[in-house]
């Protein structure tokens, strides 16, 4: 059953999109 | 001139034909169906066989399959950490483009408008020059009119 699979989480993604926008907030938007 | 039928005391030649096909079928299907049903008398005789070690097939194949299962993860182990993450790490990257993109296209304050202080009144004054006024005249006291002598002498 598909249903019963867990989904693995995706702790890299969100790691690198989280460093990604702190970045992108730090160098790249107008403040 | 006459027809010939082939028949004889058996019947007709096509006949005799036709039943001896059907006769080799029917031999074949019979020798067929004899060993199968054997093996499955022999699958469902309720016995499990164990070597002489004392191990069943089945915990043979589940030690087979485990050491697989073992190795194939050890293998995915020493891939590497993009090479197993690749999916993710694209992902984010895609995301923050089109973050990226977004704000360069639609939220980027562009440089020397003629709002780029949204409004806002500056109030620091601007330096100006200031022209030091010119000395005020030093008002000397005019000359004082020359008075005659003072000759008049009362006790005279």
């Amino acid at each position: 059953m598909e249903k019963d699979k867990e989904k693995k989480p995706r702790i890299v993604f969100w790691a690198i999109l989280g460093l990604g926008m702190w970045y992108m907030y730090n160098n790249v938007f107008d403040k | 001139m006459s027809i010939d039928s082939g028949f004889n005391s058996n019947g007709f030649v096509d006949d005799r034909e036709e039943q001896e096909r059907w006769g080799l079928i029917d031999k074949k299907l019979s020798q067929d169906s004899t060993p199968t049903k054997k093996e499955e008398t022999d699958v469902v005789d309720g016995r499990m066989e164990v070597s002489e070690d004392g191990k069943s097939d089945w915990a043979e194949d589940i030690q087979k399959s485990s050491i697989k299962e073992y190795k194939r993860k050890k293998v995915s182990k020493n891939q590497g950490f993009f090479k197993r993450n690749k999916r993710e790490i694209f992902d984010a990257l895609v995301i923050l483009g089109i973050v990226y993109v977004g704000y360069k296209l639609f939220f980027e304050k562009e440089e020397g408008g003629d709002f780029d202080n949204g409004g806002e009144v500056d109030y620091t004054p601007t330096p100006q020059e200031i022209t030091s006024p010119a000395p005020a005249p030093v008002n000397l006291a005019p000359p004082k009119p020359e008075l005659p002598e003072a000759t008049f002498n009362p006790e005279a």
